[in-house]
Formats: C-alpha cells, sequence, structure tokens
C-alpha cells in the first residue's frame, strides 16, 4: 500500500504533540537518548517519512518530512524538576499510539497528564527528604542525635526550600539559603554539645539538595556521545553544588561569629 | 556483611529520594529491596578489601542490571527504580570533606600544600565515586547500541 503524503496542517499537528511529549520528558528528567527515541518512534508512527531531531537540555528542534512538504519547529525546555511518575506515563503514553491515533488526541492526553495532580503533597516530600537525610546520617555510622539533627535540619531547610520554590525565587538562591538554614540548624544542636561528631549531620542534611538526576543524566548522555547535552547539564549541577557549598561556607561563618 | 539496621536505612534513604522524586507509589517496594542490594554488594565488596570506588561501580552495575530486567517487564523506564536506589550510595561524607578542606584552604593565611592536598584526594574520590555510580548504572543499557 502506498503510503499517504501528509498535508502541512497534520504535520503542524504532529509537531505539536511530539514536541510537547519531549518537553515533558525531558523537563521530568529523561535521557536525552531516551526523549530521541520516543520522538522518532511517534512521528514515524504518525506517517512521517523521515525526522531531523536536535534534544538538547534547553531546547528541542524537529524537522519533519513527508513526501515534498515539510515543517520545522522548536520547543523551549523550562526547568528540570524530576517527576518519575509523569516520565512513566509519558512512556506509557507514547508506546500506545498507533498509526490510526490522531495527534490531536496525544496533544490532549499529554496535556491532561501534565495537569495531574501529584501523587504526593508537598509536606510528605518534605517529610521524605527529612526521613531521608537523617538515614544517611545513620549510614555514616552515626548516633541517635545526629540522626535526630539531620532530621529537624533538614525538615527546616526543606520546608524553606519548598516555599521559596512555591514564591518562584531563583531556584540557586533558594538552594543557597536552605543550604545555610541546615548548616546553621545543625551548629546551634552543636553547640548545645549533644553531637558526637557535627560533620556527620551536616554532610547529611545538605544531601537532598544534591542534583542527582543531573549528575547520572550528565555521564549517561556523554557515555552514549551526547556530549553538548551532558556538558550543559554538567555545568548545571556544578552550579548546585556551588549554591550547597556557598550555603554551607555563609552558614560556618555565621556559626564562627555566633557561637 | 552488611549489618540488618543499614540495610534499613538505605532502603529508607531511597524511600526518601522515592518520595521526592514522585516515583509511583506501586514502585515504591522495588525501589526498597533494589537499593538493599547494591548496597549490600557494596558493602560486602568493600569489607573484603577492595577498592569504595570499584565495589561502588559493580553495586551500580547490579542495580542498573535489576533496572533493565524490571524496564523489560513492566515496559516502564528503568529510572523508575534505578535512579533513587543509587542513593545510598551518594559518596555525602566525601563531598563534605572536600568542601571543608577548601573552605580552610582558602581562608588560612598562607597556603598550605597539605590542605590543598587533602581537597584534591576527597574531590578525586567524591568524583570517582559518582561517574561510577553513572557508569555502573548506564552499563547495562551500552550493551547495545
Amino acid at each position: 500500500m502506498e503510503k499517504k503524503e501528509l498535508s502541512i496542517e497534520e504535520l503542524k499537528q504532529i509537531a505539536d504533540a511530539s514536541l510537547l511529549v519531549g518537553k515533558t520528558m525531558l523537563e521530568s528528567g529523561a535521557e536525552i537518548c531516551i526523549v530521541e527515541e520516543t520522538l522518532s518512534r511517534l512521528v514515524q508512527t504518525f506517517g512521517c517519512d523521515k525526522v531531523n531531531l536536535s534534544v538538547l537540555p534547553q531546547t528541542i528542534a524537529m524537522t519533519l518530512v513527508s513526501g515534498n512538504e515539510f515543517r520545522t519547529k522548536m520547543v523551549h525546555i523550562g526547568t528540570l524538576k524530576p517527576d518519575i511518575q509523569r516520565l512513566s506515563e509519558i512512556y506509557k503514553l507514547t508506546k500506545n499510539v498507533c498509526s490510526a491515533c490522531s495527534p490531536v488526541d496525544v496533544l490532549k492526553q499529554t496535556k491532561a497528564l501534565i495537569s495531574q495532580n501529584q501523587q504526593f503533597t508537598g509536606y510528605q516530600k518534605v517529610f521524605a527528604a527529612a526521613l531521608a537525610c537523617a538515614s544517611f546520617a545513620a549510614l555514616f555510622k552515626g548516633t541517635t542525635a545526629e540522626f535526630a539533627t539531620a532530621f529537624i535540619a533538614t525538615f527546616l531547610a526543606a520546608s524553606l526550600r519548598k516555599t521559596l520554590d512555591a514564591k518562584e525565587f531563583n531556584p540557586l538562591l533558594s538552594i543557597t539559603l536552605a543550604s545555610l538554614l541546615a548548616t546553621v540548624c545543625v551548629g546551634l544542636f552543636s553547640s548545645l554539645g549533644v553531637l558526637e561528631d557535627t560533620n556527620i549531620a551536616l554532610a547529611s542534611s545538605v544531601l537532598f539538595l544534591v542534583p542527582g538526576v543531573q549528575l547520572i543524566n550528565t555521564f549517561e548522555d556523554i557515555i552514549k556521545g551526547h556530549y553538548l547535552s551532558g556538558l550543559a547539564r554538567g555545568l548545571h549541577g556544578l552550579l548546585i553544588s556551588f549554591a550547597i557549598v556557598f550555603g554551607i561556607a555563609l552558614g560556618l561563618k555565621l556559626l564562627g561569629s555566633i557561637v | 556483611m552488611i549489618i540488618p539496621y543499614e540495610a534499613l536505612f538505605a532502603a529508607l534513604a531511597a524511600l526518601g529520594f522515592a518520595v521526592i522524586f514522585n516515583v509511583p507509589k506501586r514502585f515504591l517496594i522495588f525501589v526498597a529491596i533494589t537499593a538493599i542490594i547494591g548496597f549490600a554488594v557494596k558493602s560486602v565488596l568493600v569489607q573484603s578489601g577492595i577498592g569504595v570506588e570499584l565495589a561502588t561501580l559493580l553495586g551500580a552495575i547490579v542495580i542498573g542490571s535489576i533496572g533493565k530486567v524490571f524496564a523489560n517487564i513492566y515496559k516502564e523506564p528503568h529510572q523508575i527504580i534505578t535512579i533513587t536506589s543509587v542513593i545510598p550510595m551518594v559518596p555525602g561524607i566525601f563531598a563534605f570533606k572536600t568542601i571543608i578542606a577548601l573552605l580552610d584552604f582558602v581562608s588560612a593565611p598562607v597556603p598550605s600544600y597539605e590542605l590543598l592536598a587533602q581537597a584534591t584526594f576527597y574531590a578525586a574520590k567524591t568524583g570517582f565515586i559518582l561517574a561510577a555510580i553513572a557508569l555502573g548504572v548506564a552499563a547495562p543499557s551500552l550493551l547495545k547500541k
């Protein structure tokens, strides 16, 4: 059977749907190669003859070709907010797309997924961060006092970060302030003389700020040949790490003049 | 051998980050079990005298392999369990020691080569362990082009 040539309007619909899928995947923490694979599969399922894709951490650009028609479009990628549930739903959605499916429906379903509520509330996430960092204190062979201190310091710092993020502060500033608060909080407990090793509580209480997804994706992207994307993500991860260090340094300086 | 309470805290650390990263609730148990297995592999290897970097790499490869099998069975991206399961292996203490040594170095009145050597040593250890984690997780999916 001869393949039907797509009109410019159909190519526009396919580009809109697939770019929104790609943008959502990247913002949820997907690696570059998974986004490339998914988008290539998606547009070919919709009947495009060829696709040229450029997936970068800040943009996705694609040219769709069908017969003599072609359409080029690019989209800007927003801030990375790792969301594995959304990534999983989008992945399943694209796996179930068939040639009979309409790109308009895919666009609608993707928008519906984006507007879905998170399965955990903000304070459940803050509690989880506190528990995770306190568990690190235990793994670093800390005492019960260090476990409890890391829990309280992280709880306060994660709450501050949540509040600042909700008020749309600069992410690097909110990380610096959260790291500063955790350091000061641990320092105050240390001044009470309850901690055997302050470093354990301090190191544990800022771990929830470490850009784990960026750092892992950096290496994966570089290993798979996406050097530019890997380096861009790595640089972003490095900036976040500097923000954490800056917060700790400020906190220690402040404690030096208080305690 | 891995002490049971260490396994519990490794699972709790992974679960905490799984909640932060919004991992689907039905997969949280997989995250906890995978984190315990990976952490146990790393701990046993470190106790048997293997360097922490190589032990971390092997622990992360185990987690990456479990993630690959999971992805094939459940038709889900492997990140669902791998990203949070490797969290207990993050070299937090080494990273912190790097920061402290660097801060001491820059705030010292005269350059101290001992502090610089300390900072470089801990930074290299942190970097190698992070690279081992990322490489280990990615390794199973690198077998094919």
